[in-house]
């Protein structure tokens, strides 16, 4: 139930038991390795990407089968048998072979597309294309031009390059496609005239054959081209055959680049290494023993912590608190010389997310349903915290639910008498219901009970603070600037609960109490500022505590939400229901009481969970916690 | 992105004014009660603006959240603790509505009659908490999409984000806060 304290060690051999010392604490998977500035190793690191690679584009032609062919965790063996019985390099080689070649394929698709597309619209030419395309006196030209000036060009050019012989090869969307033989000594003459009337040459390619030959051509081409991609593919999901091979040679590589980076983190001389790193205290002793019975030239020392180090967090709870864990984690762990807030946060938490939910039914969905899932999956609290809190909240809510008589919006009239009972004053109500939400008297008992929880969970985080700074030795300051708030709050109580003959005592130790805050709140300050620092202390604390009192109300809120929620959902299922004959007013029903609900419990699941959280990170932390410690990341040899 | 904001101020603004329909307001006898019209307009006005105050303010995050899950997906929780913060100013006014609702049935129901100067003090109760709702989401808003950078340089600061971020909603509580004080004490001088 804390944040476990860590110790600084420095593990000394001989340079011989390197390896086997690396081999131990990587599978031990205790100490986390404070990093030396060791060069990563470049031939890791590209193996290991190679393998990313293949194995990222494997996943996209493997099948189902494959993709859920291991299951984590694994063993030792299987990692390491995959990854000296599996050809990694022979299917990465190839992968980059295949890559390669569609490449090419690619490129051929691309240029005969590109060939078609611009001898589709010349196919009525008869000419095969490599025939030579000039004379000594006369020259060859391919060309368009707009149909509307066709006329008017070949009348121009008949004028002006009378030995001129053009052909229309094409009409298409209102350009021609021409051809035109023209004399030589014209060239320059013809340009002149034709590019007015909006002429664009044409350079097609000299190949063998017509132009419909040679479209035919290319449509086998590229055919015999995304052939050849698809065999490839198939080849790929032949190889994909070799996922989970390939995924547990991955983690093989994993392990070596971490063992890479342990031995640059070395530092050796005189035939010895020192590795130094974090332990957590109570493993150091096991740690000892375990290293000196395979490596018995091997020395821990134990290191001093020096000045602004900050050891790395792990945080050990009970089991059933560890779901809470995931609400500590959202904020972030606590330094090392803090306390664990999870196992104090714990029971508010899961009050809060009751009351802001007060529904039983809803409860009750959401323990049924995350316990089914957790029983399926069959996980522990450390592996998916956050189900495992659902769950707990699920079951707290429908405990809380059944006092506020919160069953899906319904209300008692509208059940059966055999879940129902009647008060003395003639009210119906579900059975186990004590408060009545849908009256004044109920709302004023759910305002009442969250400022009160509040006020509890506000006063609990400053004797948290108190006691964190008692704990370490600031004694007076724990108890004039946290304790006389406690001692406050007591004088307030006896005040207003104090029997009539008590008054003026009470009032009096009120007096007291106040004054012992004033100058309490003073603490650190020379004796006569300390009044006033104190009264500005006071100022302070007086705001704080109401603002944050009150932000509690968001509880009353939330769980109003709910039940108006559920009922307007209700409301909205029966008006609908009597549009329609029964036989549809009934499946009508179901379906939105069913969608409806669901929304509902998603939505007011999502709301209680945050605001729930929200009071502990802000209202709750800021009178004791921190945070912002660095997780513990033990070298350690995963096995999933 | 502004017109779309001040269009919504705009109604939001306007809306509660539905509060002057004849039927809010009205007596069985049928003559308009202006203080309860306004008291209505109270209510209506402590809801509606710091929702809206939410509604930029959580949608600004968003924005800025979205931007972040995008490089970093595995800090969905603190993004979404993050984002919600700016929607407890929606609760705050909501709060003060459900309290004048709840508590003003005599009101409400007609048992007790208030005058024009009750209502309009009803009116002005919900003036802090709206006011100070509305305008304190956007900027905490501003601060949290601003620790979402910080976020995604060293999501360890979580926490000191969430502080940094709970300092702008300091003043929409002290608002909420007066709001509340001045609801309950109105309430004892007139119910009893």
């Amino acid at each position: 139930m804390a944040v476990l304290a860590m110790q600084k060690v420095a593990i000394l051999t001989h340079i011989s038991q390197r390896e086997q010392l690396i081999d131990i604490l990587h599978e031990e998977g205790v100490m986390e390795i404070i990093e030396g500035v060791g060069e990563p190793s470049v031939e890791v690191n590209f193996r290991k990407a190679e393998l990313d690679f293949a194995i990222t584009l494997l996943k996209k032609f493997a099948s189902q089968d494959a993709l859920h062919a291991l299951r984590p965790p694994f063993t030792v063996e299987q990692v390491t048998h995959a990854a000296f019985h599996t050809d990694v390099c022979g299917i990465i080689d190839r992968l980059h072979v295949l890559g390669e070649e569609d490449a090419q394929a690619e490129r051929e698709i691309q240029q005969q597309h590109h060939l078609r597309s611009l001898l589709q619209l010349w196919q009525s030419l008869s000419y095969s294309l490599d025939e030579p395309r000039e004379t000594e006196t006369t020259i060859l030209l391919f060309g368009m031009i707009p149909l509307k000036h066709i006329l008017s060009w070949r009348k121009d050019i008949d004028t002006h390059c009378p030995q001129s012989d053009i052909h229309i090869v094409h009409e298409y969307a209102g350009v021609a496609y021409v051809y035109v033989i023209i004399w030589k000594a014209d060239h320059a003459l013809f340009e002149e005239h034709t590019k007015k009337w909006g002429w664009t040459s044409v350079e097609l390619p000299q190949l063998p054959g017509n132009p419909r030959a040679l479209v035919q051509e290319t449509i086998l081409k590229e055919k015999l081209f995304l052939r050849k991609k698809e065999t490839h593919n198939e080849e790929r999901r032949q190889l994909a055959s070799e996922l989970p091979n390939l995924l547990l040679a991955q983690m093989y590589m994993r392990w070596i680049d971490e063992r890479h980076r342990a031995r640059s983190s070395l530092d050796e001389g005189w035939g010895s290494v020192v590795l130094t790193g974090w332990v957590p205290r109570s493993r150091v002793a096991f740690l000892e023993r375990t290293i000196q019975a395979s490596a018995p030239a091997t020395a821990i020392l134990r290191l001093p912590i020096v000045k602004d180090e900050e050891p790395p967090v792990l945080l050990k709870n009970p089991r059933w608190i560890t779901p809470f864990q995931s609400v500590t984690n959202l904020y972030g762990l606590p330094l090392s010389s803090e306390f664990d807030p999870t196992a104090m946060l714990a029971p508010f938490f899961a009050l809060y997310f009751a009351l802001c939910l007060t529904d039983a039914g809803y409860g009750l969905v959401l323990a049924l349903l995350f316990g089914g899932v957790l029983l399926k999956l069959r996980k522990s609290p450390e592996e998916i915290p956050l189900l495992w809190l659902l769950f707990l909240g699920g079951i707290v809510t429908f405990l809380i639910g059944i006092l506020f008589g919160g069953w899906f919006g319904l209300l008692p009239e509208q059940v059966p008498s055999v879940f129902t009972k009647q008060t003395i004053d003639g009210t119906v109500l579900f059975r186990g219901q004590i408060w009545n939400l849908g009256v004044e008297s109920g709302i004023t008992f759910l305002q009442n009970l969250s400022l009160v929880l509040g006020i509890t969970h506000l006063f609990f985080g400053i004797f948290l603070a108190g006691l964190h700074k008692w704990i370490h030795g600031k004694r007076a300051a724990a108890l004039w600037q946290d304790f006389t708030s406690h001692v406050l709050l007591g004088t307030v109580l006896f005040f207003v609960f104090a029997p009539e003959s008590l008054t003026d005592v009470a009032q009096y130790t009120l007096y007291a109490a106040i004054a012992l805050l004033v100058w309490g709140k003073g603490y650190g300050a020379v004796w006569y500022l300390r009044p006033f620092i104190g009264l500005l202390g006071v100022l302070n604390f007086a705001v704080s505590m109401l603002s944050n009192v009150l932000s509690y109300l968001r509880i009353l809120a939330l769980g109003l939400v709910t039940g108006a929620l559920a009922l307007a959902v209700n409301q909205l299922a029966i008006e609908l229901g009597k549009l329609f004959p029964l036989f549809i007013a009934i499946p009508v029903i179901v379906v939105i009481l069913l969608g409806g609900h669901l929304v509902s419990i998603a939505l007011n699941t999502l709301g209680s969970f945050i605001h729930s959280g929200r009071l502990q990170f802000i209202e709750f932390f800021s009178q004791f916690f921190e945070g912002g410690g660095r997780a513990f990341s033990p070298f350690r040899r995963t096995l999933h | 992105m502004r017109t779309s904001t001040s269009l919504a101020l705009t109604l939001g603004l306007l809306a509660p004014l539905t509060a002057f329909a004849q039927n809010a307001g009205t007596t069985m006898a049928g003559s308009i009660q202006w203080g309860l019209a306004f008291a209505f307009l109270g209510v209506a006005t402590a809801t509606f603006l710091s929702c809206i105050g939410s509604i930029i303010g959580v949608s600004l995050t968003g924005q800025a959240g979205a931007g972040l899950l995008t490089e970093k997906p595995e800090l969905a929780g603190k993004v979404i603790t993050l984002m919600v913060l700016p929607g407890s100013q929606g609760l705050y006014g909501m709060v003060i509505s459900l309290l004048f609702i709840f508590n003003y049935g005599a009101v409400i129901n007609g048992d007790v009659v208030i005058s024009l100067s009750q209502g309009i003090t009803l009116f002005v109760v919900s003036l802090p908490v709206a006011f100070t709702c509305l305008t304190s989401a956007p900027y905490q808003a501003k601060v949290c999409a601003a620790g979402m950078h910080m976020l995604a340089k060293d999501d360890k600061l979580a926490g000191r984000v969430i502080t940094m971020a709970a300092l702008v909603e300091t003043y929409a509580l002290l608002g909420f806060l007066i709001s509340f004080f001045m609801l309950n004490s109105f309430k004892a001088g007139l119910l009893g």
